[in-house]
């Protein structure tokens, strides 16, 4: 999708493996360019293992979206 | 901000899906339980993001929430997944998918560790999510043991579905530069102008809200950069 000042965003639902422990994401993750060479970063996720994210997230969206 | 909470998963459809699947009534319970948490779950691991519920005698519950393609491609995808859990041998024997193309329901047979099994797969596409509900037990034993299996899917998307939301609590950051709604045992752990760490009351679980950086790349595309980002903090196989 499109964000502010050229950027472009997206929600991802991505799941990620460190130190052999797997989480789960939903985010949104957005970049805008602005020198060329550089890009604002922006991000905002929930993240919970896989045996708690699907209770966890209701709530944890809750929070975000107020 | 959209209210993304209209997209979130509904656990229930699933297991009325199961519900409709009928089966043999009686509970005798005979079996010999097929184990998922002893020391063969080395051999026979769940696929990521799968967990078991406790069926309460023989048999295994399995649930889990996929990113929703078609209904479709996931229960294939679902398939793919739990084949090295059962070690290459599951077989689909049928699947039906619904009219509205949002729920496949399939029977499968396959062994777990030498000992034929067979199943009920369900898939319910709801929104941008998939909710999948893996039942089997030992051949001679499901025709006793699916009742209860099913009323233990079934318990597990209600609870999900329709526990009464927790009370939120207007909370300010230690900064005082933003307001936000937390639920009990959510604590923040971090604020600075806006952006904040919340660490959620499920162990491992929380929030990073509104971090800014920037970073020396040029992609366009945000997934790309997530990649690149994660890979950099450590978090690789993303």
């Amino acid at each position: 999708m499109e964000w502010q000042k050229g950027g472009r965003a997206a929600l991802i639902r991505y799941r990620a493996i460190s130190d052999e422990q797997t989480m789960e994401y939903f985010g949104l993750i957005a970049i805008t360019p602005f020198d060329g060479q550089q890009v604002f970063f922006y991000s905002s996720f929930v993240q919970a293992p896989p045996q708690s994210f699907a209770r966890v997230l209701p709530t944890a969206m809750r929070s975000w979206a107020s | 901000m959209r209210n993304h909470s209209r997209d979130l998963p509904v656990v229930r459809s699933v297991a009325v899906l199961l519900g409709a699947c009928g089966g043999a009534s009686g509970d005798a319970n005979r079996a010999v339980p097929i184990e998922t948490q002893n020391a063969s779950a080395a051999v026979h691991r769940l696929p990521s993001g799968m967990h078991s519920l406790p069926a309460g005698g023989s048999g295994t519950v399995l649930t889990t929430t996929l990113a929703s393609g078609s209904v479709t491609s996931v229960t294939q995808a679902l398939v793919r997944d739990l084949q090295p859990y059962f070690g290459g041998t599951m077989r689909v024997l049928n699947a039906i998918e619904d009219r509205s193309g949002a729920q496949v329901q399939a029977s499968f047979s396959a062994q777990l560790g030498g000992v034929p099994v067979i199943g009920l797969l369900a898939v319910a596409e709801e929104g941008t999510w998939a909710h999948a509900v893996v039942i089997f037990d030992e051949s001679r034993a499901l025709a006793e043991s699916l009742n209860r299996l099913m009323r233990v899917a079934r318990a597990d998307g209600e609870g999900a579905s329709t526990a009464s939301p927790e009370a939120l609590t207007r909370t300010t950051v230690p900064d005082g530069s933003v307001n936000i709604d937390l639920a009990p045992g959510w604590v923040i752990r971090r604020a600075d102008k806006g952006a904040m760490d919340i660490q959620g009351q499920a162990p491992g679980s929380g929030m990073s809200l509104g971090a800014v950086s920037t970073v020396p790349f040029t992609s366009a595309d945000p997934a790309e950069a997530l990649v690149i980002m994660a890979q950099q903090a450590g978090r690789a196989q993303l």
